[in-house]
């Protein structure tokens, strides 16, 4: 079955990511704007791998080969356990340079509920980057959400999961190393990117075998 | 009887003797290639009346010569010279060249290359002929003519030695109703069968000729029984070539036979031995097999696990088609249950977020960020239409009967899928011990055969054992299978048919040839007086043929006499022959001697002296008869033998 969110599931899970991922920010004109997001290919980036878990716990392997933490080993030994690949999967198409999602609708939510505002660094008349300024309002309504709904205790912790991991890689950056896995997916351009959970339950077994 | 007997033909009567059927006797007759020869030989006479012969001489003397012995009729003639290599056998020998139509093996090659060219006149009953040759490179060309008055008229022409002797072999033989004589010679190998061989002319012309070698009776070649053969065909019998041929023939079949059964003995005895070193292998082998370990009970196990292999397999595909089968069911199921599940998480995350952002009221609007004012959410809240767009706001459908189907759901298919996971689980537990069942099994197989193999002793010893059964069987003697083939298991009975022709064809010239082998005896006798041997009180001749004799009061043969009485009886036989077919009218003899050397070898003077007195009177008695005498110079000779009946080298004269 292909899974399919309703628009108030991509905002509240768009906001855990602006929330996780965000920087302190004060802004002179404001004092109730709190923190800043930076970047819109990063919110995307963070975005895929929250959908799809198979390839985070992909790049958790890749990650404990390079500085052996043996909790990210854990967390990807869990995402299999609990099945996350088969039901947490919100298929995503691949574009051009990654994937692909136009979340402006969505983004259009938060901002008028008061959660963010949008911002950008102009050149001339174009915007090069996006950034996303996160009114104090958007903190209490993820941390009351959570303690009010279990249910979104998952996303609270898969973000700043994927905060951690993505560490201050800019959004191109992401997207690149997002966009090997995809390309080694063979996905077609403007298809459903396919799932990769056998051949990372391979390698996590093989890691598993060799860490013992 | 005898009379009515006589009427039936030939064949006919072999068929009824031998009860075969005539188409029996007829086949085995044609196969044989037998000729019938009913009749009786009518005596022709021939005798020489002209010899020339030339050459040149190489060597000590390379003299021309050109020999000539002419004006020759019957009666006694003679080549003569006081010392001895005076070319008198040559003289001999040329005549019996022209005659036979090949040279013997009495004149010398040397000699025979020298003469370029010979010619013989003779008479047969009053018939002129003349056979003319020149001899080139050991070659002849020549012709025979008959010559009437001044013409002559050719009879064969021939181009080499070959055709010569055909031609002469030819003429002969019809001209005195001869035949061809057929022996079966004997192998020298008692394993192989011997051989037919056929005399012509050649040596038919032996009974003409008497040289030194008086070992014979008739004629000069002792083997194949050709002096018998000889005798009896001069002596005119009808049926006689038949009878030869026959008796031929039945040597033959005999021959057979007999290396057949030595063959077959031999087979057999080695069969034999052969079965008895069978019997003696197979025994010590028997013997050897019973001090190896038994393998009988590993076979017959691993016939068994190879069969549970065989069942355990069959098993195993049948499961594996079972599980294919729920495997899909199974995947089918485990997406439902994960639908369910992904559907409630939705569920459960869009009430979440839908109660999250419906307590925030809007801020601003989303395109112009313009803010909201405090009148437009109050209208909101009162009239239920959105403060920035004015769109309706629906109330929210009972999201905890909702969320309870989807619970059902999900229960539902949970249940089905653990129900067919238990089921899976517990095939494929099946599966795997199958499976492991299958390994043990391989291993069961392989270590029975690993056993097996450890016993290649009684492996090898229980093929030799086999092995030497089969050959036991084959070779066992048995009555039926080593009986030697019965005549009676031929299609045709041949050996009774031919043994029968032969009783039957010898019948028919039985009593003419008792009756004058009689007569010829006594004729012997008679003429034994005139040649000096006057002491022979009988003379028994046989159709064999032998001489039996009474000497003296003792039984004596011609081969226990002296060579001087050899001469003479030989001699005398032959004349015998002559003068009794001239009285019965019945012989096949041309009535011609040549004699060489009649004092050769232990004949003394007196013998020859004898002989030639006595011949002097019977060319008289017989005036067809024709006798030409090669030999040394002797008063008796001189006296005997007419100075125009002669050729003579005086002193040391050569005769050419």
């Amino acid at each position: 079955m292909m899974n399919t969110t309703s628009v108030y599931q991509d905002a509240i899970r768009l906001l855990f990511i602006l929330v996780n991922a965000s920087e302190e920010f004060c802004d002179e004109f404001d004092s109730s704007i709190k923190g800043i997001f930076r970047g819109k290919a990063r919110l995307y980036a963070m975005d895929f791998w929250v959908r799809y878990p198979d390839y985070f716990a992909n790049e958790l392997l890749q990650k404990y080969l390079e500085i052996k933490k043996a909790r990210y080993l854990e967390i990807a030994e869990t995402i299999f356990e609990d099945k996350e690949p088969d039901l947490r999967n919100i298929p995503m198409i691949r574009y051009l340079f990654g994937a692909y999602e136009k979340l402006d609708n969505t983004l259009s939510i938060l901002v008028s509920k008061g959660l963010i505002k949008q911002s950008g660094q102009k050149s001339n008349t174009k915007i090069d980057q996006y950034d996303y300024l996160l009114f104090e309002k958007a903190f209490e309504v993820i941390r009351d959400a959570t303690k009010e709904f279990p249910i979104l205790k998952w996303y609270d912790e898969r973000t700043q999961l994927i905060s951690e991991i993505s560490g201050n890689k800019g959004g191109a950056a992401l997207k690149d190393r997002q966009y090997e896995q995809i390309v080694y997916a063979k996905t077609k351009l403007g298809g459903i990117i396919p799932s990769i959970k056998e051949e990372v339950h391979i390698e996590l077994n093989r890691i598993k075998s060799i860490s013992k | 009887m005898e009379n009515q007997l006589k009427k039936i033909g030939w064949i006919d009567e072999i068929a009824s003797n031998s009860k075969c059927s005539v188409e029996e006797v007829k086949s085995v007759i044609q196969k044989y290639e037998i000729q019938q020869s009913p009749n009786i030989g009518i005596p022709k006479h021939l005798h020489i009346i002209e010899l020339n012969f030339s050459g040149i001489k190489e060597g000590n003397f390379t003299n021309d010569f050109n020999f000539s012995f002419e004006n020759l009729k019957p009666g006694i003639f003679g080549v003569i010279s006081d010392n001895n290599l005076r070319g008198k056998t040559t003289v001999l020998e040329v005549i019996k060249w022209m005659l036979r139509g090949s040279s013997s093996s009495l004149m010398q090659e040397g000699v025979k290359q020298w003469i370029k060219s010979a010619s013989l006149k003779f008479i047969i009953d009053k018939e002129l002929y003349l056979v003319k040759v020149t001899h080139t490179q050991n070659e002849v060309k020549g012709k025979l003519v008959s010559i009437s008055g001044e013409f002559e008229n050719q009879i064969s022409e021939f181009y080499s030695n070959d055709e010569f002797e055909g031609c002469m072999s030819e003429f002969m033989i019809k001209q005195f109703s001869l035949d061809r004589i057929s022996a079966f010679r004997n192998a020298p190998i008692q394993e192989e069968v011997g051989s037919k061989v056929n005399h012509n002319w050649s040596s038919l012309a032996s009974a003409l000729f008497i040289s030194t070698n008086y070992s014979s009776l008739f004629g000069d070649i002792p083997t194949d029984g050709l002096s018998n053969r000889l005798m009896n065909m001069y002596l005119g019998l009808p049926w006689i070539s038949t009878y030869i041929a026959l008796k031929t023939i039945e040597s033959q079949i005999k021959s057979e036979n007999r290396v057949e059964d030595i063959h077959f003995d031999k087979e057999l005895e080695r069969k034999k031995e052969r079965y008895q070193e069978i019997i003696e292998e197979l025994r010590v082998k028997e013997e050897l097999i019973k001090t190896l370990p038994e393998n009988k009970g590993v076979i017959e196990k691993l016939s068994e696990v190879r069969d549970r292999y065989g069942l355990c397999g069959r098993q195993i595909t049948n499961l594996d088609r079972q599980l294919r089968k729920q495997s899909e069911d199974f995947d089918a199921i485990k997406e439902t249950k994960d639908s369910d599940k992904i559907r409630i998480n939705n569920f459960k995350e869009d009430m979440a977020a839908h109660a999250v952002f419906k307590r925030l009221n809007p801020t601003c609007c989303p395109h112009c960020e313009s803010e909201i004012d405090k009148e437009k959410i109050k209208k909101e809240k009162s009239n239920q239409h959105c403060a920035i767009c004015d769109s309706a706001l629906l109330e929210s459908e009972d999201a905890e009967v909702l969320l309870s189907d989807l619970e059902l759901n999900l229960k539902a298919s949970e249940k089905a899928y653990k129900e067919i996971q238990i089921e899976y689980v517990k095939l494929n537990n099946n599966h795997s011990q199958l499976i492991s069942s299958l390994f043990q099994l391989q291993k069961q197989i392989n270590q029975y055969e690993y056993e097996l193999n450890e016993f290649p002793e009684r492996n090898k010893v229980e093929k030799e054992i086999t092995r030497l059964l089969i050959l036991k069987e084959e070779y066992t003697v048995s009555e039926r299978k080593f009986n030697k083939p019965l005549i009676k298991d031929k299609r045709i009975d041949e050996k009774k048919i031919i043994t029968k022709a032969i009783e039957i064809t010898k019948s028919r010239f039985e009593k003419l040839q008792k009756e004058l082998l009689q007569e010829v005896s006594d004729e012997i006798l008679r003429i034994s007086k005139l040649v000096g041997l006057g002491n022979i009180e009988s003379i028994q001749l046989s159709s064999i043929p032998t001489l039996s004799l009474n000497k003296d009061g003792s039984t004596t043969s011609y081969s226990k006499v002296s060579e001087g009485e050899k001469l003479r009886l030989k001699v005398i036989t032959t004349i015998a022959l002559l003068s009794v077919a001239e009285k019965r009218k019945v012989g096949r003899h041309p009535g011609i001697l040549l004699i060489d050397s009649p004092g050769a070898q232990e004949v003394s003077d007196k013998d020859v002296n004898s002989l030639i007195e006595g011949l002097k009177k019977l060319t008289t008695e017989l005036p067809f008869l024709q006798i030409i005498i090669a030999s040394r110079a002797t008063d008796v000779i001189l006296n005997q033998i007419d100075k125009n009946h002669r050729k003579y080298a005086k002193g040391n004269d050569y005769l050419w």
